[in-house]
């Protein structure tokens, strides 16, 4: 042998003829491995291991002539790996770095080769010791071998566990993994190799579960799953959930404070490469199985990371404050649809319209002086429908936001137009009563209404309704009158008011059956008759029912308040109603209503309560107007809440008879408690309750609440309940209770004067 | 002396290799004064028309250098500065550096800032001679790509390479020697303006600065200037997975695309390739000195064995360290 120099000289000539011409490297392999053998200088064998790495990795060489070449370069590869053993040398670590990764190259085509020629033990053997001698000594070695003989197991791996057979009739384009292997081989078992990869995946997945802290190794590690995750599906899952479950971030347990700059770049690099190697699978696969979790450890990590960093200033900078290259994501994403130098026509900026239109001739409203946009899809934009909270956000920064100039041109336009419009002739009056009359008919029509107004005179609607330009140049339209109907005779009143009637009601019916098929709808919260007034809302029973009971209570009120006598004639009409000699809309209603409560007294109750309030508080109302001095008012009498006692009384009397034991009790008892005024009449009522023996006990419920929480009316109470008292009978043990309570001194005169009585009656 | 404003920006600040040979290449021969026949540099921005020969130097008196390779988005500023700064030789401790490199970009096309931000200048990867743009913006309005720096640009550009190349389109590990693996685009514009790239002939890889060493088509280092980037290219590299079974380590140095950033950044870049070249000259070095002999390996200290893969967690902090405006990301990868 020479000097090395010019050996090294000459082999690298060879190395750039095979990199010319791949086509030559199964005759330069051949010549090239005596001279770097294990015998020869350490330049030598380290051009050697690289030029046998280089080869086997090269895309260009042919996979047949790397299974070829593989069987030549086995010894020499071992005796790299065998140096201490064979010479008593240690070998340099760039050599045995470059014999792994060759190693890790060859050891599909030894497989593939061995599968062939079932008689070959021998290469296998070889590949094997090979093997063994990676996985022994790589733990011990220099972190560079050491993440070569990582790169190695997870090629051992790829090739024996069962990868897909893409075409079984073209066995040499087929992936090299343990598919191709039959059960009944002489030299490879399929079931051991399997075992040995199963074994080989848990040491390579190791260093994850333990959560090593090595950055090196974690790294090389995750890169080098990635082609088992993807090829390999029968292990992918374990892989990813190993993956998943592997925290690089442990070490920042103790806070970044605690870390070295070595420790920091460590964690950032592990963190980083986990969320690209979760990303990539992701992204193969976004149908993956377990793609949300993939997904959600990825966010997780990078906020964590953001935290972790974000605490203290190395190694981390703010956020620039410009988009790299100049370009923002949203913009690069745009631009990357074009192909072309220049841009397309969307990208221009859009044309200012430079001048604004002239004002139309004619009457001019505020509207059309400052509208400057003729874009008509602006109109179509109520300012209104923006939530008042969103437009306090925007405001601000749209004030901060005008462009000086524009506005400044924008005020110029509207003042030219302005100084225009001073200087045209005045309108001749004839000509502005056409105007405003025309304006007139424009505010109801809705049809014009969505062609009005730019974005601003939007703004100025509520101050200006004037009619559209082209409906001006036609001239103003003229008001239309329709003449008057015929009055209508009594008859025709009468029945159009007992139709309108039963509409109104079938409403209600309707509403009642929606209420019953969707429970539990939300109530609305405006109460009251305000719900009326509004267009959406009040289309519900409460609406209905207090448009019901104010049509029945106010249809007449007011008509004649000016004028006593009138009222007073009113009122004598009213007793003519009572006899049903005539039918008045108020009356009708009334007696509909009552009708209405009566078919389900025990659920419609409030209905009956609420008209019978607005009843009263309509009565309260005339009495007042009748003597408005307040000093000289006259006490109340009987007759002088003539409606609201009147149906008092009819709804009491048809209520009675059907009241039953049970809750019934309560409904009357909610009834006289909530109705606004009760008289002696009512009470005789109540009390004649007593005369059935099951409804006793009601009477004396009913009583004693009125007793106890209606003061006005306790004294009558007491009074009543004292006389069923002493009417005796059932009564009289249901009320001794009551009257105990409330009158003892009638039971002491009672027990004291006349106890015999009593006994003789019992 | 240098029409390149930015040229003369990076001379103020010296780079911590301290004689740049930008000052030397103007006076010196084509063969160097101490017998070296490196290439000299053309950045001295005089629109590249005289083309110092190019010849390769004896590959067995080079001392062992890690391969590089740089990446941006486009290949065009920050890539292409780090090219040229890690391509470009230095005399130091009597021996020439100029590291074999070669440089990609990630992005779907080349894109130059044009007149307006919406309408950028776009070109296609491979098939697109740093020439070519030359040519073409400079007819387009030469005032304002002069003065935005993308001719200068262009200028320094197609004096280290031929033209952009997509990360995603690299083949890996197919040898880059001879004629460029590109379609060249029916280029009617521009004659021999570089002198090196004539229009009706192929360029070759030897063309290139820091050709040398990368015949392979393989590097050991991957420097991107981007975050966006490094996610690029780990994920491309997870998705070839990794046939060669080579190791590379994947750098980012996160630098902002505008002229001033990239010659910082290219500085910057330069050095942490510097430390990572020593670190692992030092453990070959290592090894020869000891002879690999059995007590050399007992008499090692545990400090002087630590491998080259091993420090490079330990050289990216230190170097971080020295540039805090610079985040840093790196991961052992796999080709």
């Amino acid at each position: 042998m020479g000097d090395p120099g010019s050996i090294l000289r000459s082999l690298n000539e060879a190395r750039n003829i095979c990199l010319a011409t791949p086509a030559t490297y199964p005759q330069v392999i051949p010549g090239v491995l005596p001279v770097i053998g294990a015998q020869q200088h350490l330049d030598l064998r380290r051009w050697g291991s690289d030029f046998l790495a280089e080869t086997f990795a090269s895309p260009v060489v042919s996979g047949e002539d790397k299974q070829k070449l593989s069987l030549l370069v086995l010894d020499t590869l071992r005796s790299y790996q065998n140096r201490r053993e064979e010479i008593g040398e240690d070998e340099d670590p760039a050599v045995i770095k470059s014999a792994v990764q060759c190693a890790a190259s060859i050891y599909p085509y030894i497989f593939r080769h061995t599968l062939s020629h079932p008689d070959t033990t021998e290469v296998w053997a070889r590949m094997a010791s090979i093997k063994s001698t990676i996985l022994r000594t790589m733990d011990d070695s220099a972190p560079g071998v050491r993440i070569c003989g990582v790169k190695f197991i997870s090629r051992v791996v790829l090739v024996q566990t069962p990868g897909l057979i893409a075409d079984p009739r073209r066995p040499e384009l087929n992936e090299i993994s343990l598919a191709l292997l039959g059960r009944d081989h002489a030299v490879l078992q399929p079931s051991q190799l399997e075992a040995e990869a199963s074994g080989l995946l848990d040491r390579l997945l190791g260093v994850l579960q333990d959560n090593s802290s090595d950055a090196l190794v974690v790294t090389a590690t995750l890169n080098s799953l990635a082609a088992l995750v993807h090829r390999r599906a029968s292990i992918s899952n374990k892989i990813l959930m190993t993956v998943l479950n592997f925290n690089p971030l442990t070490p920042a347990k103790a806070g970044l404070a605690a870390m070295g700059g070595r420790e920091r770049v460590a964690l950032k690099s592990m963190t980083k490469t986990t969320m690209s190697f979760l990303v990539n699978v992701l992204k193969r696969n976004p149908n993956h199985a377990l793609a949300l979790r993939l997904q959600q450890r990825t966010e997780q990590l990078k906020h964590s990371m953001v935290e972790i960093f974000s605490e203290s200033g190395p190694g981390k900078r703010s956020a620039p404050d410009e988009p790299t290259d100049g370009l923002d994501n949203n913009k690069r994403a745009r631009l990357n649809n074009e192909v072309t130098n220049g841009t397309t026509a969307q990208q221009q900026p859009p044309q200012q319209s430079t001048s604004p239109q002239p004002l139309p001739p004619g009457e001019v409203s505020y509207r059309e002086l400052f509208t400057l946009n003729p874009d008509p899809s602006a109109a179509s934009f109520h300012v209104e429908a923006i939530p008042l909270h969103i437009v306090n956000q925007l405001v601000l920064p749209l004030l901060g936001s005008i462009d000086s100039a524009r506005l400044t041109a924008a005020l110029t336009a509207v003042q030219r137009r302005y100084l225009e419009f001073k200087q045209r002739p005045p309108l001749t009056a004839l000509q502005s009563a056409m105007a405003v009359l025309g304006e007139e008919d424009e505010d109801y029509d809705p049809g014009t209404e969505m062609t009005l107004a730019g974005d601003r005179a939007a703004v100025m609607n509520g101050l200006d309704q004037a009619p559209p330009q082209g409906q001006m140049n036609e001239g103003p339209i003229q008001p239309i009158t329709l003449e008057p109907g015929p009055p209508l005779t009594l008859q025709e009143k009468e029945q159009y008011g007992k139709i309108a009637l039963t509409r109104v009601f079938e409403t209600l019916a309707n509403i009642d059956k929606d209420v019953q098929l969707k429970p539990g709808k939300k109530v609305d919260e405006a109460k009251g008759f305000n719900r009326l007034a509004s267009t959406n809302m009040g289309h519900d029973r409460e609406g209905w029912i207090m448009l019901l009971t104010r049509l029945a209570t106010r249809t007449t009120l007011g008509l004649n308040d000016t004028n006593e006598t009138l009222v007073k004639q009113e009122n004598s009409e009213r007793s003519l109603v009572k006899n049903g000699q005539s039918f008045t809309l108020a009356d009708g209603i009334r007696d509909s209503v009552l009708a209405y409560v009566m078919d389900d007294f025990r659920r419609r109750i409030d209905v009956a309560i609420m008209w019978l309030n607005e009843e009263w508080f309509c009565d309260r109302l005339l009495y007042q107007q009748r003597n408005t001095d307040e000093s000289e008012r006259p006490t109340m009498l009987d007759g002088d809440l003539p409606n609201y006692t009147h149906y008092l009384h009819t709804t009491l009397d048809r209520l009675i008879p059907f009241l039953d034991t049970g809750k019934d009790g309560r409904t009357l008892i909610r009834f006289l408690s909530e109705i606004p005024e009760i008289d002696g009449k009512v009470l005789d009522k109540v009390c004649k309750l007593a005369d059935d023996p099951e409804l006793v006990q009601m009477c004396s419920q009913v009583l004693l609440y009125l007793i106890m929480f209606r003061p006005p009316v306790r004294s009558m109470a007491i009074e009543r309940a004292v006389g069923v008292w002493r009417r005796g009978g059932d009564a009289r043990a249901a009320f001794g209770k009551v009257v105990g309570r409330w009158a003892p001194e009638v039971l002491k005169e009672e027990e004291g004067g006349a106890g015999g009585e009593v006994k003789g009656e019992a | 002396m240098s029409a390149d404003p930015r040229r003369r920006a990076a001379l103020q600040p010296p780079p911590p290799p301290p004689p740049p040979a930008v000052e030397q290449s103007t006076t010196v021969s084509p063969t160097g004064l101490d017998g070296t026949d490196e290439r000299p540099s053309t950045s001295n921005g005089q629109s590249g028309t005289p083309q110092p020969p190019r010849t390769t130097s004896n590959p067995a008196s080079d001392s062992f250098k890690l391969k590089f390779c740089t990446v941006c988005a486009s290949n065009n500023n920050r890539s292409m500065e780090a090219h040229l700064r890690l391509t470009t030789p230095r005399q130091e401790d009597e021996r020439t550096t100029a590291y074999p490199c070669i440089s990609f970009g990630t992005g779907s096309l080349v894109r130059l800032p044009g007149p307006s931000i919406t309408q950028p200048n776009v070109y296609n990867f491979n098939s697109t001679s740093y020439n070519q743009m030359y040519e073409e913006l400079a007819g387009k309005d030469q005032r304002l790509y002069r003065a935005n720096g993308i001719l200068p640009m262009l200028e320094r550009n197609r004096g280290v390479k031929w033209g952009p190349e997509r990360w995603q389109d690299w083949r890996i590990g197919v040898p880059r020697v001879g004629k460029r693996a590109r379609t060249v685009a029916e280029n009617g514009v521009g004659g021999p303006v570089g002198g090196h790239h004539p229009a009706d002939e192929k360029a070759t890889y030897a063309d290139d600065l820091g050709s040398h060493g990368t015949e392979a088509g393989t590097v050991d280092i991957v420097f991107t200037c981007e975050e966006r980037c490094w996610d690029a290219v780990v994920d491309d590299l997870l998705t070839r997975g990794s046939p060669l079974n080579r190791p590379v380590h994947v750098f980012n140095v996160d630098i902002k695309d505008n002229h001033e950033e990239a010659l910082v950044g290219g500085r910057a870049i330069l050095e942490l390739a510097d430390e990572l070249n020593a670190a692992a000259m030092r453990e070959r070095e290592g090894w020869v000195g000891k002879g690999g002999r059995v007590e050399g390996f007992d008499g090692g200290m545990a400090g002087a064995r630590m491998g080259f893969d091993e420090m490079v967690p330990e050289i990216l902090a230190k170097w971080q360290e020295r540039w805090p405006s610079l985040p840093a990301l790196w991961t052992l990868a796999w080709f």
